[in-house]
């Protein structure tokens, strides 16, 4: 079973743990800018929206990069890119519809979220696990369990269900 | 220099808009660490005796934590130091959010502002760029506006700390608000941001933060992560946040209410974390920069006659100073409150603290319902503190008095009142029950910021959490002595844990880790601070810098003319009793005298006078200061 990285926006309490350790790891520095992974801090809401590689199954990026840099390699479900073969155009960034490809000033390539080659060091630093790398249907598993309960509760309120 | 730090030191000067970059010698970081410790030499440095803490001489001095900016659980705090508007001496606030760790990634370690500006102004940081820029169109503005139009005019990745109407207005009750919701708040620390017309610092910070051995960092980091996430206390900190303790703390007497009459109150459900999870006014956890704690709260009343407060907080000490403290356990009223405080830029203890003060005047008839124009200051009345915190604000009526802080005002409306100002030092007391609880009541006495538990937290003499036992038997010798009621071996609790807390806020680390959950211990941080900065430094050594930063606190302390005799808790919490039960607690001169003989024995400062001694001092490398001190002898 191939595994996602799945993020609970409504868990994340926007401490930039993920932002940092993901520098970190990939290039032995603790930067925002050099990170993978970004936090957006809608602070009126009291909300923070992780936003990273969604890893896609008809990945944008990969369709638009002119030189067959961006793959996506479907046995481990992730797009990865081939930093030989990168030629810094930006046009993946463009392609992609989270802003998840970032372009680096000094090797002029592009770097996105690898998976830390499947054991991502963002799930390993957050606290409250709101990003988990899990078995790719698990949060739809969820989500129908969840429902399934709240059906359950408002049939029990309607009396459908004693 | 280590490459950990951001390797230099900011000057902004606002009288004569001069910008300057000073290098961060290594030697500093070795001796004091960082934010905390490093603001304490450098105001050692800046600051003389005898100057107004409200004038352009007085410095208000930005730390980030030594290791603020990389992934050590909880480290992202910073520290602002200055002499203190409410307090006239040495003034630490410490706080969270985001703000330090971007100063540090735009290659700073510290900033120092000097002077004063002639009109209101604002700062920009944006990596090497700094700009000095006019502040007229925010001036006036609550904190949150400040912080809109900021990320409006120069972009949505830039974090602020900015003072509100408090601290325009000279409130000495006023905090700086670090990215909105989080508060550098005590000591009128705004008033004196506010005194340099300096509205907000915007900070960007695009740069990277090194690691001198990154593997090893990073296995000492991820431990002290691990560690913390199975701490019971840290866990229950992310549940219900710093309110999780209330009904606890108030079912042994130790939540004070009533101004300090009493150490509880009636009806407590409504004022603890658990209520506001259940009722539904919880919407979100805030974690500060690293932290997986995340004790933050977000909060929103969304029916009643409150509708529409979006609040961080309540904390702990809120739901005391405006809550219990005022009798009031209305939680929609003091969501309300506490959120104003966070728009105006008020620190939420001394403003709880001064109206609850105020509630005991018009009780006893100093205050009439003529000079509150018509609002009645009785106990319960949560909507009568909401009003309060804005007139305070914004310098209305009996407001005006109150923002200079409990110390002046009770001797502005005169009569007793003094003996209710439940504040020492100029410092109004932290919601914390001394009577019950001794070593808090020898470290009250002697910090030299004032009255509170944010310079040591003794929590360990509860003996509540085997961690907690196991620290009072290293450093008293047994177990027995975890035991809040004894006065015995309260000095050899209160210097582990005073030299661990400088420590904790010099690396940025927060004390939710350390001295209070005691999940990251001096061991970890030795060990992280040695592989970020290649500084190899022991367990022991690292509490000897702590030790060192506390010293040149007291020293500077003691070049102002402060001793022995400031070492003193409020009169109320020495003269009237505290009922626990069938017991009469009370804190005695005698006794806090006693504890004073032990505390200055084991830290070798003259028993006489409370001054550290020139062995001492050269013992802890502060020989230079030993010679300030002594320049007569």
């Amino acid at each position: 079973m191939v595994e996602k990285l799945v993020i609970d926006i409504s868990k994340c309490t926007g401490c930039d743990s993920c932002i940092t350790s993901c520098s970190f790891h990939h290039g032995g520095e603790f930067s925002i800018k050099k990170s993978r992974i970004q936090v957006v801090k809608i602070k009126e809401a009291g909300v923070n929206v992780p936003l990273t590689c969604q890893h896609c199954g008809e990945a944008p990026c990969a369709e638009v990069c002119p030189t067959g840099a961006v793959k996506r390699d479907s046995d481990r479900n992730m797009v990865l890119i081939d930093e030989k073969k990168c030629i810094g155009c930006g046009i993946c960034g463009l392609a992609c519809p989270f802003g998840a490809i970032s372009y680096d000033d000094n090797s002029k390539i592009a770097f996105k979220c690898d998976l830390c080659n499947g054991d991502p060091m963002c799930v390993k630093v957050c606290g409250p696990k709101a990003i988990q790398y899990i078995e790719a249907d698990v949060p739809e598993k969820i989500k129908r369990e969840q429902l399934a309960h709240e059906l359950l509760h408002a049939l029990v309120q309607n009396g459908k269900v004693v | 220099m280590s490459k950990v730090n951001g390797g230099k030191i900011l000057h902004v000067d606002l009288t004569t808009h001069k910008v300057w970059v000073e290098p961060l010698k290594e030697e500093l970081v070795k001796q004091y660490l960082g934010a905390r410790g490093i603001n304490a030499r450098l105001l050692w440095d800046l600051v003389k005796p005898g100057i107004d803490p409200l004038g352009p001489e007085n410095v208000l001095i930005f730390g980030t934590g030594g290791l603020s900016g990389t992934h050590a659980p909880s480290s992202g705090r910073t520290s602002v130091t200055c002499l203190g508007a409410a307090t006239n001496r040495y003034l630490k606030t410490n706080v969270g959010g985001y703000w330090g760790a971007r100063l540090k990634y735009a290659g700073y370690d510290h900033l120092v502002i000097h002077g004063a500006a002639s009109k209101p102004v604002y700062i920009v940081i944006d990596d090497d760029k700094i700009e000095i820029l006019d502040a007229d169109e925010i001036w006036g503005k609550i904190v949150k506006d400040t912080d809109k139009y900021i990320k409006e005019m120069h972009g949505n990745d830039f974090e602020t700390a900015c003072i509100g109407p408090g601290g325009e207005k000279l409130a000495k009750i006023a905090a700086i608000m670090i990215s909105v919701s989080f508060a550098a708040a005590r000591g009128g620390i705004g008033a004196v941001m506010g005194s340099k017309n300096l509205k907000a610092i915007a900070v960007r910070g695009t740069g990277s933060i090194g690691i001198a051995q990154p593997s090893r960092f990073n296995e000492a980091a991820m431990e002290a992560r691990d560690a913390l996430s199975k701490d019971v206390g840290a866990q229950g900190l992310y549940m219900y946040g710093t309110a999780s303790i209330v009904e606890g703390v108030n079912s042994t007497h130790g939540f004070p209410s009533y101004n300090f009459r009493q150490g509880h109150i009636d009806g407590i459900e409504s004022l603890t974390g658990q209520w506001l999870v259940e009722k539904g006014y919880l919407k979100g956890r805030l974690g500060c920069a690293s932290c997986g704690v995340s004790c933050h709260r977000y909060c929103t009343i969304d029916h009643g006659r409150y509708k529409g407060t979006k609040i961080a907080g309540p904390e702990y000490e809120t739901l005391s100073s405006l809550g219990s403290g005022c009798g009031v356990t209305d939680t929609e009223a003091v969501i309300k409150a506490g959120g104003l405080c966070n728009d105006y830029g008020l620190d939420t203890i001394s403003t709880g603290g001064v109206i609850q003060w105020a509630f005991e005047c018009y009780e006893k008839g100093l205050i009439s319902k003529e000079d509150t124009d018509g609002l009645e200051l009785v106990w319960g009345n949560g909507d009568a503190v909401v009003e309060m915190v804005h007139k305070i604000a914004l310098r209305q009526g009996l407001g005006d008095i109150l923002a200079e802080g409990t110390r002046i005002a009770s001797q502005r409306i005169g009569g007793e009142s003094w003996k209710w100002a439940v504040q020492s030092n100029g410092l109004e007391q932290s919601r914390v029950e001394t009577r019950a609880a001794k070593s808090y009541a020898l470290a009250f006495a002697t910090h030299s910021r004032g009255p509170d538990h944010l310079s040591t937290e003794t929590l360990a003499e509860f003996g509540l959490t085997p961690e907690a036992r196991d620290i009072v038997k290293k450093v008293t010798g047994d177990e027995k002595y975890a035991n809040p009621w004894l006065t015995e071996k309260r000095a050899e609790i209160v210097l582990w844990h005073e030299n661990c807390y400088a420590v904790t806020d010099a690396l940025g680390f927060c004390a939710f880790s350390s001295t209070l959950a005691y999940g990251v211990t001096p061991k970890n941080m030795a060990e992280m601070f040695s592989s970020a900065t290649g500084i190899e430094t022991t367990e022991d050594e690292i509490m000897e810098a702590g030790e060192r930063i506390v010293n040149l606190e007291r020293a500077f302390n003691i070049k102002l003319g402060y001793n022995r005799t400031h070492d003193v808790l409020p009169w109320r919490v020495m003269n009237e009793p505290l009922k626990v039960g069938t017991n009469v607690l009370m804190n005695s001169k005698q006794e806090l005298d006693k504890m004073l003989d032990d505390y200055y024995q084991l830290h070798g400062w003259d028993p006489d006078t409370g001054i550290p001694t020139r062995d001492t001092l050269q013992r802890l490398e502060l020989g230079d200061v030993a010679n300030v001190l002594f320049a007569d002898s």
